[in-house]
């Protein structure tokens, strides 16, 4: 009962394609865990069934010692599980404050309370300045952010973040990573999709590697980059391009 | 709940005297027709305004509501002899019965599809109607009785009656707007609206917001169907059951400015003035009416397509932008 996610045999198939095959893993309380992987290695597969976009061809989610296998997305939201869109998935029609105010208002109804909430996730997350503007305006990492806030207001137990660093400046990333070490420090566990190897080395407990749909290697960021399967099938590509 | 500002306190003070004068100042059948169907067609947007307008999804049947409203308000008191007081209410029961079997099948449709769905049931509706005895077929029904108690049974002999009631019954619905427009079901409405992958993945069970915000939108429309039974006291399918109707409908709100609590007001107010008069005035020269009548509202709906709610904000947008062009200019 330690581990807040528990997730056995994970198995997604697009007719014909494995997008994920034989998953295994688990994320531990107040845990951060990176997940890495080439392009099209299922990552954002992965997170759809986690949080309910899509349901698994095969195999069983635990959350917090719930089945949460066959639940939809506002369930599994319900339950603590917040989650961000590689492409940001910003409500165009509302300004930021109110972006931030869907996701606190998840388990009030009491307006008063929700916009206090926000108020204070918008702080956390440095979007006070943009809070009255629309969302549509925004550049990709202020929509970033504002995928992070909208998830972090719904108070997950879990955070599920898909590469909320692409596209950001060195400046930008810093911010970035002291947000999720923030985020982490209150109690929530956090499961991160990332490219940028500095920073999944950096702020991850463990590392799960994934390739073509399946796990390649877990560990610490340490045993997973001496590991060789890794070093071959991406790390040694990754440096190549680097 | 906050205070209102002594300035806000005399616009609405305002608004109230105008109200209530307008009926007396303009003394004749025409206008006071003019005015109920204002406040029919502005219960008719109001309603519509939850589905199409808060949870977009663009409903283009939303006549059969009117209609059932109607005829709730006739089949009752034919059948039962049950006051219209009471028998609206059965209207709004029914409607919103049917909106949610209506909204189970249909509301998984976006767009395009489910603007179609809506229109081709509230097509097939229409054919049954009209090919339904009990309710009296293509011929309608007519309820207008001397016999019966005037206040008991809606059935004012003075046309101002209609007017200061149904404005009553406008300002009420309004305040409840009003303030679900501020709540929780509003603001998932919205969201749900903008992006829905979004909206569910915050916890939002788009399905069942979508499904109450249809239901909430026909008990709305099912009202304004029994004011209007109760006003014309007839009426029949190709009165209240067409295409053209649950057009318009849409129409009231699209011109009136989607989305927002005083647009369908406005809206109706606009449209039923236009149409009333080019139908009036111009209905000699065969079908102008509906021509002119046509043109104005492309032309609104082209070139302030947020409505004409949208028109201070745009002015006071273009005085700024003016105003801060000319502080720039000497500077460069
Ligand atoms: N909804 C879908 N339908 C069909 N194929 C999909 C779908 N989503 C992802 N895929 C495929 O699954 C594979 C993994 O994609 P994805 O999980 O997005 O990879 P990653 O996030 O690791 O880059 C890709 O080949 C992609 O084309
Ligand atoms: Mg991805």
């Amino acid at each position: 009962m330690n581990s807040i996610l528990q997730v056995n045999d994970a198995t997604k198939k697009f007719s014909g394609l494995m997008a994920n095959e034989g998953i295994t893993f688990h994320v531990d309380r107040g845990e951060i865990v990176g997940v890495v992987g080439p392009n099209g290695a299922g990552k954002t597969t992965l997170f759809n069934s986690l949080s309910g976009v899509h349901q698994l061809t095969r195999g069983s989610i635990i959350f917090d010692g719930t089945d949460i296998t066959k639940l939809n997305s506002h369930k599994i939201c319900k339950l603590g599980i917040g989650r961000t869109f590689q492409i940001p998935q910003a409500i165009v029609t509302l300004t930021v404050e109110e972006n931030v105010l869907i996701g606190a208002l998840c388990h009030t109804n009491n307006m008063k309370e929700a916009r206090q909430h926000a108020d204070e996730t918008i702080e956390v997350c440095g979007l006070a300045a943009l809070a009255k503007k629309p969302a549509s305006i925004l550049n990709v990492a202020q929509k970033k952010r504002l995928e992070i806030a909208r998830a972090y207001a719904t108070d997950p137990k879990l955070l599920l973040l898909d590469e909320t660093m692409a596209g950001l400046t060195a400046t930008e990333r810093v911010e970035s990573v002291k947000l999720i070490e923030k985020i982490n420090a209150k109690g929530v566990s956090i499961l991160m999709i990332e490219h940028n190897m500095d920073v999944v080395m950096r702020v991850s407990n463990r590392v799960i590697v994934l390739d073509a749909g399946k796990v390649l290697a877990i560990g610490t960021p340490e045993e997973v980059t001496s590991n060789e399967a890794v070093i071959n099938a991406y790390l040694g590509g990754g440096k190549k391009d680097a | 709940m906050k205070k209102l500002s002594s300035k806000r306190y005399l616009l609405w003070a305002g608004i109230l005297v105008i109200l209530i004068v307008l009926p007396l100042l303009f003394n004749t059948a025409f206008s006071h027709h003019i005015m109920t169907m204002m406040c029919i067609w502005a219960l008719l947007g109001m309603g519509w305004n939850f589905i199409g307008g808060y949870a977009g999804q663009i409903s283009n049947g939303h006549a059969i509501y009117y209609a059932f409203g109607a005829y709730a308000n006739a089949m009752l008191l034919q059948w039962f002899n049950l006051s219209p007081w009471i028998a609206m209410w059965v209207g709004c029961l029914l409607s919103a019965g049917i909106a949610f079997l209506i909204g189970k099948g249909l509301l998984r449709f976006r767009g395009h599809v489910f603007a179609i769905a809506t229109m081709a049931v509230a097509e097939c509706v229409r054919l049954i109607f009209i090919n339904t005895k009990a309710v009296g077929g293509a011929t309608g029904v007519y309820i207008f009785s001397a016999k019966l108690n005037p206040i008991l049974y809606m059935q004012f002999s003075s046309t101002r009656t209609y007017v200061y009631l149904y404005m009553a019954i406008v300002v009420c619905v309004l305040l409840f707007v009003r303030w679900l427009n501020k709540t929780k079901f509003c603001y998932y409405l919205r969201a749900i609206n903008g992006n829905e992958t979004a909206a569910e993945s915050a916890g939002i069970n788009a399905a069942n917001y979508k499904l109450l915000a249809y239901m909430l939108s026909a008990v709305i429309v099912s009202l304004a169907g029994s004011l209007y039974m109760q006003f014309m006291l007839y009426t029949d399918p190709s009165m209240i059951l067409t295409s053209n109707i649950s057009m318009m409908i849409v129409l009231v709100t699209v011109m009136g400015g989607v989305g927002t609590v005083y647009g369908p007001i406005i809206g109706a107010i606009v449209l039923t003035y236009i149409s009333e008069y080019t139908r009036v005035y111009l209905s000699h020269y065969n079908g102008l009416d509906m021509v002119i009548y046509g043109v104005l509202v492309i032309l609104i709906v082209l070139f302030i397509p947020d409505g004409l709610i949208s028109i201070p904000g745009r002015i006071k947008r273009h005085r700024e932008r003016r105003h801060t062009a000319g502080k720039e200019a000497p500077a460069k």
